[in-house]
């Protein structure tokens, strides 16, 4: 049995949260949520870094009630190790491990009836849901929330012109005497310790295979993350060899911070998601 | 079907809803019958992402020690939502009762005792005098719920700063409203809160066990507390490599609920 629900219950929001186990190898402690119709897509939002299941400051909990309300399924799950659910013992690599936990929790939303599915990650659950739709044809969507950051020249140049806003008139001079970068920056910008980002060349052909196989990418970076993503058009500049066509979406949130603390915040996150899943894969 | 897996020491663990799907709760069953029965209330807001962890140790140590347990997200805690009625400390403690009726039937134990930290154990103390012959377990209990609400604001406060420095002109002026650091804090909930009295319910007739964490800065006088090490699981940063776990302080707590628990 790959996953466990509990009965299905009536809800005072309009919504009912049943909770449910997935997984044969580790168990993965989640919660689904479905509203009065739901389609046949379901969204899966996994954990940001270490925090649990209902995200940080309850983010997913009320993302989960909203989606729902709107017609699609959603699941927030702990991954292995994180919040409710314990730790793996089979010393399957960690990345390698996330993408069976992935295709473990489909397995068992997909008898609660979605056919098709959308990933939803902050950061280093981003990271998760584009490494398991590189594996998984069921996923139809992916949310990447401050996903992969490459910078670019127009990063570049951004960033400089802050610094020396913030610094005052005097700096300006000593910025000009330095050398910008050749060419668009192909590296990976994540210079921290929690996060394995591919090389640009790399990360390209994931997304052409991606695009390729006709998965939507919608990609929103906030300005929690401006050290590494500074505006709109950074992340085509950063794919100038992936023709996208119409699969891909790209926002930049400046008053956003990493983890949507604001509840304004919050409320304009889950406006576009709804928008841009409706738009997609809409039940009306 | 059945929602549990195996946990440490042989124990049950199941995830579960209460109250029509709105409380998330998960029970921890000891593998031999249970010698008595806790529901934990976890801390609010931030703090309930900080203490998580350590209350799921907890709960698996008490289960190797014979004492089945139930954490009981009460509503708009964790994975809990709002409902549509005022949210109250009565409401949460109302939550708690919840979930200690449903632990009354799966462990069979008749007398569940309610165990809270910092929110947490406002909670436990409330349910605890609805609750006849309930022992209530404070872990750092807060002197006042006035304190508490202005140390949560704090927090806020700091929060704010630290954002709006770091998107100056992008800075949403209306961020921190209504929120502390990014949770719903309904007005209604932070007035219940601001109003409840630590020294006016001394006498509410509660029978407690009361816990301090040695390093927690409070200046509540420890007497007749149990001081148990820290670090005070609400102010430890998420370390990526090793979230901290008060190993300790959760020794002693179960010791000696071991002894007193019935």
């Amino acid at each position: 049995m790959s996953a466990a629900t509990a009965p299905a219950t009536a809800s005072v929001t309009g919504v009912r949260e049943t909770a449910a186990v997935f997984g044969d190898a580790v168990p993965l402690v989640g919660t689904i949520a479905r509203g009065p119709t739901a389609g046949n897509t379901g969204v899966v939002l996994l954990n940001a870094g270490l925090v649990q299941r209902a995200g940080p400051g309850g983010l997913h909990v009320r993302l989960a009630a909203r989606l729902a309300r709107r017609g699609f399924p959603t699941a927030r799950v702990d991954l292995s190790g994180v919040g409710d659910s314990p730790v793996r013992r089979d010393r399957t690599p960690l990345d390698e491990a996330r993408v069976l936990e992935v295709r473990s929790i489909l397995d068992g939303f997909e008898e609660a009836g979605p056919e098709r599915f959308v990933l939803c990650g902050i950061c280093t659950g981003a990271d998760n849901a584009f490494r398991a739709a590189l594996e998984e044809p069921r996923v139809c969507g992916l949310i990447l929330l401050d996903g992969y950051p490459y910078r670019t020249r127009g990063w570049w140049l951004r960033h400089q012109w802050t610094r020396i806003r913030r610094a005052g008139p005097g700096a300006i001079v000593r910025r000009l005497a330095r050398r910008g970068p050749a060419g668009a920056i192909d590296e990976p910008a994540w210079d921290g310790v929690s996060r394995t980002i591919p090389p640009r060349d790399i990360a390209a052909g994931q997304l052409r295979a991606l695009v390729d196989r006709g998965t939507h990418i919608y990609a929103i970076y906030t300005g929690g993350f401006r050290d590494w993503y500074n505006h709109r058009g950074q992340f085509r500049a950063a794919f100038p060899d992936v023709d996208f066509a119409d699969r891909l979406t790209v926002d930049y949130l400046p008053a956003a911070d990493h983890v949507f603390r604001a509840a304004s915040s919050q409320k304009d996150l889950a406006m576009r998601l709804l928008e841009w899943l409706e738009a997609r894969w809409g039940t009306a | 079907m059945t929602l549990s897996f195996a946990g440490p020491a042989g124990s049950t663990v199941s995830p579960t809803r209460l109250t029509d799907g709105q409380l998330a709760a998960i029970r921890h069953l000891p593998a031999a019958p249970s010698r008595a029965a806790l529901v934990i209330c976890p801390p609010a807001f931030h703090e309930y992402q900080l203490c998580q962890r350590t209350l799921r140790v907890l709960a698996e140590r008490l289960a190797a020690a014979g004492i089945a347990s139930s954490r009981v997200d009460v509503r708009g805690v964790g994975d809990s939502v709002y409902g549509p009625e005022p949210v109250t400390v009565a409401a949460w403690a109302g939550d708690a009762l919840a979930a200690a009726a449903d632990l009354r039937a799966a462990s069979g134990v008749e007398r569940v005792h309610l165990l809270g930290l910092r929110a947490g154990a406002i909670v436990a103390f409330e349910a605890a005098r609805r609750l006849p012959g309930a022992l209530a377990v404070l872990w750092s209990l807060p002197r006042s719920g006035a304190d508490h609400v202005r140390a949560l604001e704090a927090v806020q406060r700091d929060w704010f700063a630290a954002y709006a420095a770091q998107h100056g002109p992008d800075t949403d002026p209306d961020a921190a409203a209504g929120s502390i650091a990014g949770h719903p804090a309904p007005p209604e909930l932070l007035e219940s809160l601001r109003a409840w009295g630590a020294a006016e319910n001394a006498a509410a007739g509660v029978e407690a066990i009361r816990f301090e964490t040695g390093d927690s800065g409070s200046d509540r006088e420890p007497e007749g507390a149990v001081t148990v090490p820290g670090p005070a699981p609400w102010r430890v940063t998420i370390d990526v490599a090793a979230p901290p776990v008060p190993a300790a302080a959760l020794e002693r707590i179960v010791a000696t609920l071991a002894e007193r628990l019935t």
